[in-house]
């Protein structure tokens, strides 16, 4: 638990230390920013705010954002050496693929408050419905922890950054728009099953609309289970190799 | 490579095999691809896979991917246990994912029906991500009746020959159907009742539902005799389009021969809780009013949408028999002048709106709602209506002209050379009636009179919600059926923006556009130049 | 303490450690000698956990590197060759992140001992990206040290830095034997024969020699050489009159004299004294000449 937290410490200070990351962000609230005042000025007096408004624009921002912020956190490692100094640190790979991993879910979630601000000022003009709300941020909470797992997986394959966020990208857009792979072949059970193994699959028609399903709980949880178990064997297995 | 594409594809085909219990073809291809990733592997770099089965690097790599396989396998067994127990949490403020009493009562009918109830939903294989959205509120159904109420999809290309008789709906974007099914689990196709799923889904299908239980006890007839369309060939007339929205709002409907009634000198059927003249095209002999009169003293209604011809004989003209017995008995009648009004919004001056519309009834209380323009009715080319003030049983009016119309009496100039003008010495002032109701409270006879039959006729129920409206509201308030089903919405707790002046639209503006990325845009610099003096 | 037994690592069909054992005691630093490539750094990646033996059984401390690998990891400090680091931390920080890894709860006494020892006291809140290469040299030893390790591992710590810097590692270095066992790896020869109470030479992943600089001396170059530079004669026949010298049993040119060789430990100065009684030479210089680790290695691998 201690390596955990001092390796997430750790990363979390690179975030907040380095200008990127708060170039990042920067863009990151612009786009919620102007998404966010562009909705208010068309529902004005018409409609209620979409209460997943944020959610849902972040569920696809998250395909390239994802990569961006974990890219470095392990190919960064094994590009400078100090992955070697870390592999025979007395810490299990686990910990240190976890403490990856916390620190970008954290940094995410530091970005995903921010952007509560927008439903403080919908509260002072309106009555939104705000736990529709506080579902749709949860959904887009455990999603993005998921792509990050994925993210931080193909950062532990390479040494090079620029590669590692290229092929996350590749596979969050596989895992984001698989289940188009359906509609190529003309069967509702296929579609269904590809759907259901979606990122979106299990946001959209859930989180999105204000229900929370276990299901998707179980199957963000399982993906970033999973994601992190193979960057662990994938770290094991440089050392076997 | 080889071995993560060959160990891929057997992990999901594997799985695919624990799911669906059994080959599909697509596992077959998934097993396939995953095998013929491994030989591809071993034919590659066959040191490389002779050393995955030797030595201690081997046990290693082995233990890794049996792990791998492991978890993913623990995962998705959780992952299916927990989809199986379908637990929500309903998150809406407006409880959208929680069924309202109205709803839990429709469903207590429900459940004591003899027959099972299956919702049957079209999607084709792109809609996956819209089934699953209407599945969340379908599965509250389902677990409220204990599955009474089953959910079926069907996707129109797999299943053409299930799909064909729906296309035309689906086609409309009418993609679910309500039905009973029998014995053999078959849907019953007379009791079928399409949905439209708007966006507040609770309340479509709860009405839905609620009219195929009362589905049958109404049977609306289509007068066909008096050279009126055939409203139940499917033949894209405009008014098998209102034959369908009967249908769909839970209405049997039959077409009725009345001159063939009159002439062997029967009787209207019983079971007609209403009867429709769509733009009858001459007038009615004395045994047809004869019919007539005998169906409205049994309680009978009639929906009358008597249009404008340039014609000799003109139904509901001034010395058709029809009218006069409409005024001796239920002090309405047509006149034959034409409805100008210049306030109109529509393509011409003879598109006539509803200015105004009464609350005395049902009728009109979907017409003319506030901030929906749309839901004015629209006829193009209406006669007035009149109505005797001092009439011999309860009657007034649905819907009026503005102030500012007119009825034009000059109808050669009008037919001929299109024009119209006001004379005031030989035309009327308006506001003029174009819709009128009666009832006769002593037999329960109810007239709707309108001045136009085409909105029926040539499709234009859907050129406005008003005029759908009109033709819904009218045949409901005729039959009785409307305040049996009325789903009343709950009251919603979400409002829309509303306390905003521009000035605090500018700081919001300000705050979310400039202040929040700025902070960050400074904090960048800031930290880069903190960098560089380190 | 370290103990390597019959350790063999293979990259796929290569084996770039062939089967060597060695053994290190506390107290004793043993250097690791070898040309590139030759599998010293694999060796150190074994004893330091990083990668697993593919055969025999590597003990550090009495812990086995494969069943109580993080054991071992607690008690050992390791440098590696590339001197790795995180460029955008502080000096400070960076101690104390490796310290506080290692299981130091509170570890600020001795990164400011290490800052101290290190010279590094004035750079503390500079970022490691600033430092030379000299001092980010200096940050990976004390990195290795903050924790205090029984054992402590330096792969080629003086690789790619200047003579005066050199010269300060192989201070630090000897100053560790106390306290320490110290693993320590060169291709320099010289070098760990200044710093190593004990040298292994491994070529090719296998163990050519091994022993106290004098032990391999005297082994692979046993004998006396002699430098002596004579004059009153021409130079020719000044080396014909060494060679005439029962015990001298080869005379090689160098400088302005030559260097006499006998293979048996006799004393050969008296016998070059009476040559130069007996034939009125003048003696400019006379020395014995230390046998260097280059000529040992040069002698085993050519002999191969
Ligand atoms: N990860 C690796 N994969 C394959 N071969 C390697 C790897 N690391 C080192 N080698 C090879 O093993 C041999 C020993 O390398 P190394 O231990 O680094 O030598 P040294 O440190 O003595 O220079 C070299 O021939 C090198 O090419
Ligand atoms: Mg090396």
């Amino acid at each position: 638990m201690r390596a955990i937290r001092l390796i997430m410490q750790r990363e979390l200070a690179q975030y907040f230390s380095s200008p990127l990351a708060y170039l990042i962000a920067g863009a990151f609230l612009l786009l919620t920013g102007v998404t966010f005042y562009s909705d208010l000025n068309f529902s004005l007096g018409v409609r209620p705010v979409e209460p997943a408004l944020i959610p849902n624009l972040l569920a696809q921002v998250m395909i390239v954002f994802a990569p961006l912020l974990t890219m470095r956190l392990l190919s960064e490692e094994n590009r400078e050496g100090t992955m070697e100094l870390l592999l025979t640190a007395p810490v299990s790979d686990g910990n240190i693929v976890f403490g990856k991993f916390l620190s970008a879910w954290a940094y995410y979630t530091f970005i995903l408050l921010l952007t509560l601000l927008y439903q403080f000022i919908l509260v002072n003009i309106a009555l939104p419905d705000i736990s529709h709300t506080i579902a749709a941020y949860l959904g887009i909470w455990m999603y993005g922890g998921a792509a990050l797992a994925v993210g931080l997986l193909f950062s532990a394959t390479t040494e090079n950054q620029i590669l590692a966020a290229f092929m996350a990208t590749i596979a969050l857009l596989l895992l984001y728009y698989g289940d188009s792979l359906g509609r190529v072949v003309a069967s509702a059970d296929l579609a269904y099953i590809l759907f259901n193994l979606t990122l979106q699959g299990h946001y959209a028609a859930s989180f999105a609309i204000g229900a929370v399903r276990a299901e998707d709980i179980v199957y963000y949880a399982g993906l970033i289970v999973v994601a992190l178990f193979i960057a662990i064997r994938v770290i094991e297995s440089k050392r076997w190799r | 490579m080889g071995s993560f594409i060959g160990g891929t594809g057997l992990l999901l085909g594997s799985l695919g095999f624990i799911w669906q219990g059994g080959m599909t073809p697509y596992i077959a291809l998934l097993l396939g691809i995953g095998i013929g990733g491994l030989l591809l592997w071993a034919f590659m770099t066959p040191d490389d896979f002779k050393a995955f089965f030797t030595g201690r690097q081997a046990r290693q790599s082995t233990l890794a991917i049996f792990s791998t396989l492991l978890l993913v396998g623990v995962v998705s067994l959780a992952y299916i246990m927990v989809q199986r127990e379908n637990i929500v949490a309903d998150a809406t403020v407006d409880g959208l994912f929680s069924l309202s009493e109205t709803t839990l009562n429709v469903l207590r009918a429900a459940e004591r029906t003899a027959q099972k109830i299956e919702i049957t939903g079209f999607y084709y294989h792109y809609q996956i991500a819209r089934r699953e959205i209407d599945d969340s509120y379908f599965q509250l159904y389902v677990a409220e009746t204990n599955g009474h109420i089953y959910t079926r999809y069907v996707n129109p290309v797999e299943e053409p020959g299930f799909s064909d008789r729906y296309m035309d709906a689906i086609d409309q974007d009418y993609n679910v159907f309500i039905s009973f099914v029998d014995d053999n689990g078959d849907i019953i196709p007379t009791t079928t009742i399409p949905v439209e799923i708007t966006g507040t889904q609770e309340s479509d299908i709860t009405r839905a539902l609620s009219q195929l239980l009362v589905a049958g006890s109404y049977k609306v007839y289509f007068e066909v005799g008096l050279e009126t369309p055939d409203p139940i060939s499917n033949a894209a007339n405009g008014l098998s389009l209102a034959n369908n929205y009967l249908r769909a709002n839970g209405y049997i409907t039959e077409p009725l021969n009345l001159p063939g009634i009159a002439a062997v000198g029967g009787d209207i059927p019983q079971d007609a809780s209403a009867v429709v003249l769509a733009q009858p095209r001459r007038r009615l002999s004395e045994a047809e009013i004869a019919v007539i009169d005998r169906y409205l003293k049994n309680g009978g209604a009639l929906y009358i949408g008597a249009d404008t011809f340039f014609t000799n004989e003109v139904f509901m003209g001034n010395n058709d028999p029809f009218n006069q017995y409409l005024w001796d008995n239920y002090g309405l009648r047509m006149t034959e002048y034409i409805v100008v009004d210049p306030t109109s919004s529509g393509q011409t001056e003879l598109d006539v709106l509803s200015a105004v519309v009464f609350g005395e009834n049902s009728i009109a209380a979907n017409i003319n709602k506030e901030g929906n323009p749309n839901s004015a009715t629209q006829f193009r080319l209406a006669r007035a209506v009149e109505v005797n003030d001092t009439p011999p049983v309860t009657n007034g009016r649905v819907i009026m002209s503005s102030e500012a119309s007119w009825g034009e009496t000059d109808l050669v100039a009008l037919s001929t050379r299109n024009e119209y003008q006001f004379n005031a010495d030989a035309d009327i002032r308006g506001p003029l009636t174009l819709v009128a109701w009666a009832r006769d409270e002593a037999t329960n006879a109810k007239i709707i009179l309108l001045g136009d039959g085409e909105f029926l006729t040539n499709g234009q129920i859907i050129s406005t919600e008003g005029n759908l409206s009109l033709l819904l509201d009218g045949i409901g308030w005729m039959t009785g059926f409307a305040e049996k089903v009325e789903f009343t919405p709950r009251g919603y707790l979400v409002t829309p923006v509303l306390f905003v002046g521009s000035e605090q639209r500018d700081i919001i503006a300000f705050i979310t556009v400039v202040l929040m990325p700025g902070v960050m845009f400074i904090a960048a610099v800031a930290v880069y130049l903190r960098r560089l003096r380190q | 303490m370290i103990e390597v037994k019959n350790l063999v690592k293979r990259y796929g069909t290569f084996s770039a450690v062939n089967n060597i054992s060695f053994e290190a005691a506390p107290g004793e630093i043993v250097g690791l000698l070898g040309p590139n490539g030759a599998g010293k750094t694999t060796t150190m990646r074994i004893l330091t956990g990083f990668m697993p033996p593919s055969e025999g059984s590597v003990k550090v401390e009495g812990f086995d590197v494969l069943e109580n690998s993080m054991e071992v990891r607690r008690r050992v400090g390791y440098m590696p060759e590339r001197v790795p680091v995180y460029l955008d931390m502080t000096v400070h920080g960076y101690l104390t992140f490796w310290a506080k890894l290692r299981g130091m709860k509170q570890p600020n006494t001795q990164v400011n001992q290490m800052l101290e020892r290190f010279s590094l006291g004035d750079r503390r809140n500079k970022l490691v990206r600033s430092l030379s290469k000299g001092l980010r040299q200096r940050l990976g030893l004390a990195q290795a040290l903050v924790h205090n390790p029984p054992v402590v591992i330096l792969d080629e710590p003086t690789i790619g830095i200047d003579p005066q810097q050199v010269i300060e590692v192989r201070e630090t270095v000897r100053a560790l034997r106390e306290n320490h066992t110290v693993l320590f790896s060169s291709h320099i020869l010289s070098e760990v024969e200044q710093v190593c109470d004990r040298v292994i030479i491994i070529h090719k992943g296998k163990i050519m020699a091994s022993g106290t600089p004098q032990q391999l001396a005297k082994k692979y170059k046993p004998g006396v050489h002699l430098y002596v530079s004579l004059s009153g004669r021409s130079q020719s026949e000044i080396r014909a009159l060494l060679e005439s010298l029962p015990k001298v049993d080869n005379v090689r040119e160098q400088a302005a004299g030559f260097v006499l060789s006998s293979r048996t430990d006799a004393d050969l100065r008296a016998d070059v004294s009476s040559i130069i009684a007996k034939h009125q030479l003048t003696l400019l210089e006379m020395r014995l000449v230390e046998v260097t680790l280059e000529d040992i290695f040069l002698n085993i691998v050519d002999k191969r």
